[in-house]
């Protein structure tokens, strides 16, 4: 018989966001040996395998089909996932992970408030230094769209692995682009997101995998799934 | 004919008219085209890491790797009339079904910066072309021409912040960008008072509006020292605050723009539309560019072979780095683009030289042309 294969974030914010929502829906888990278990099933479900996984991990396994349906973010799937649109749908929004991708500035910058300001600062740096500014962040691909749209073109984007709101302070690059839930680290950072700086606006979401082997009984399963959480 | 012929027939051409033939590889390093070209080219490149993770592509373009190859070995050529032939690797290509385009062309680059020898060369670039496109049995075409720099001398008249001006012109060939900095403008630049104090206040936290007690204060917070200096930051907010352009002001230049962008048409009617525009909007202090454009008329009036010359103030191209003639050659009917160029006066400082170079080329689509010739002798055209 036909299986489908889910995977859960396993740790984290994100996790404990999922434990609550599966609580609330009275969702639990069957086959588990022990609380750290990395493979089980949905209690009445044998045929619903869950797999817990890294969020990164959930987006790696959508991309190349070896899960049916992941929970993870809008900005992995976004960032990793090179033509996402064609290769996973979003089934379900979920009311937690939020956060924003976005642009921040130096906020003494009193003169820079959006990205046509920063697009002139790009233009005049460049003048003045031969170099592009260099922007510091863990999602280069969409910082890399959002500012070819806003015109962008005199930076380059410094891969950080992490901290990336002292990046302008210690050298490393002049501004940033990373993912804020409250902006209170940024603004603690003495950092300050554009007005017309928002990249991506991310939540968590169960996203299906288009790639995954799919027939009749494994849309079922996923509908049945689908069903509960809802 | 096969594309390899053509590209041989070309290169031959241009050998015996003078022009210096430089051999290129096929493989070179990405940064060079980002640098240099457009986002549409760049989504065109195919590009890969080699062994040492260093970013290369085949080449989408000839016209960066042929300056950068004269300002590395200057010394090798006996002038700056260059020719190259061959093909460029694009993605999305004019010929369906291709990755390889195939380009033959010619740049010619000199020192001087005269108006008067910009015309000349402008002149001498699209008689090349049209001679080119004779030596191949293609005598008939229809022409269209722009000029970036009329644009510029058309922005310099507004009554527009400095920054601004500039912005306009650095954007004039993203068509969509531009339309976004239109709306942009429609909605009025520049901080009033109102919005000034408030941002003092608000990152800042004081009332004063007093330069230097603004620059110790930023100083004070500046302890990293980023690459942009206090001085640079507290000029740049004054002048943004120095010269505010209203919302119902904004509104009548992006108008004015737009009824600009409209002027196009027939070569012969181009400057009494031109003349009228300026009538009409009051413009007095623009100077419009009748001579050149007499120039470029007597010169088509003069080929046989030109069928119609259409000057267009929307013309533009994909390739970023033109800053004045622009220009393509069709077939009469319009289907096959045949050829196109442009004068790029700045790109040769940007790829490291130390002189001021201006230069001026064009490129044969190989491709386009072969389909053409072979629809000619297939009697559809």
């Amino acid at each position: 018989m036909d299986k489908i294969k889910i995977a859960l974030p396993s740790k984290g914010r994100l996790r404990r966001d999922m434990e609550t929502l599966f609580k609330a829906k009275q969702i639990s888990f069957a086959n588990l040996s022990n609380d750290r278990d990395y493979i089980g099933s949905v209690e009445g479900h044998d045929n619903i395998l869950v797999y817990f996984l890294s969020a990164k991990e959930i987006t790696n396994r959508l991309e190349e089909g070896s899960i049916h349906l992941g929970l993870t973010g809008d900005d992995l799937v976004q960032e990793k996932v090179e033509n996402f649109e064609n290769k996973v749908s979003k089934l379900v929004k979920l009311d937690f992970g939020k956060a924003n991708l976005v642009v921040a500035v130096p906020n003494f910058w009193i003169d820079v408030y959006s990205m046509a300001d920063l697009e002139e600062i790009c233009n005049l740096h460049r003048l003045k230094t031969t170099r592009r500014l260099r922007v510091a962040t863990k999602y280069t691909n969409l910082t890399n769209n959002f500012f070819s749209k806003c015109g962008v073109l005199d930076y380059r984007t410094v891969m950080s692995h992490g901290s990336t709101e002292s990046a302008p302070f210690n050298g490393f690059s002049e501004i940033i682009t990373d993912i804020t839930s409250s902006g209170e680290t940024l603004k603690a950072n003495n950092l300050r997101v554009l007005d017309d700086g928002i990249i991506l606006k991310s939540s968590a979401n169960i996203f299906k995998s288009n790639i995954a082997e799919w027939n009749s009984s494994s849309e079922k399963l996923c509908n049945e799934f689908i069903d509960i959480l809802t | 004919m096969s594309i390899q012929e053509l590209n041989l027939q070309l290169k031959n051409y241009f050998e015996s008219k003078d022009f210096t033939y430089v051999d290129l590889p096929l493989v070179f390093d990405s940064d060079v085209f980002y640098e240099m070209s457009g986002e549409i080219l760049r989504k065109q490149m195919y590009s890969f890491y080699d062994n040492s993770g260093k970013e290369k592509c085949l080449r989408p373009d000839l016209t960066i790797p042929v300056c950068h190859n004269y300002i590395t070995n200057s010394q090798k050529f006996k002038s700056g009339k260059l020719c190259y032939s061959g093909p460029v690797f694009r993605s999305s290509t004019e010929s369906e079904g291709s990755v390889e385009l195939n380009q033959s062309g010619v740049e010619i680059i000199y020192e001087d910066n005269k108006n008067e020898s910009q015309l000349i060369n402008d002149i001498e670039i699209i008689q090349n072309a049209l001679e080119t496109l004779k030596n191949i049995g293609i005598e008939k075409i229809n022409l269209r021409l722009g000029n970036l720099k009329y644009f510029m001398n058309f922005i310099s008249v507004l009554n527009l912040p400095q920054r601004w001006k500039e912005r306009l012109s650095r954007h004039y060939f993203r068509k969509d960008y531009f339309e976004t900095l239109l709306a942009r403008l429609s909605r009025g630049v520049g901080y009033d008072s109102q919005q000034r104090d408030k941002i003092i206040k608000e990152i800042l936290g004081t009332e004063t509006t007093n330069s230097e007690h603004l620059k110790k204060i930023i100083e004070e917070k500046n302890i990293f020292k980023s690459s942009r200096t206090t001085s640079e930051i507290i000029d740049r907010f004054n002048q943004k605050a120095d010269m505010i352009i209203q919302k119902e002001d904004g509104l009548k230049i992006v108008e004015l723009i737009r009824e600009y962008q409209k002027i196009n048409g027939n070569i012969d009617d181009y400057n009494q539309n031109l003349n009228k525009f300026i009538m009409d909007y009051d413009l007095n202090d623009f100077e419009d560019n009748t001579e050149t454009l007499n120039k470029l008329n007597e010169l088509c009036s003069s080929s046989k072979g030109v069928n119609e010359v259409i000057f267009l103030n929307n013309f533009r191209n994909t390739i970023e780095f033109y800053d004045g003639l622009i220009f393509e050659i069709f077939d009469t009917s319009g289907t096959y683009r045949l050829i196109s160029g442009g004068r790029y006066d700045k790109l040769l400082k940007s790829l490291g030289s130390d002189e001021q170079l201006c230069a001026v080329g064009f490129a044969t689509y190989n491709n386009e042309i072969n389909k053409y010739l072979e629809s000619k002798s297939n009697g559809q055209n």
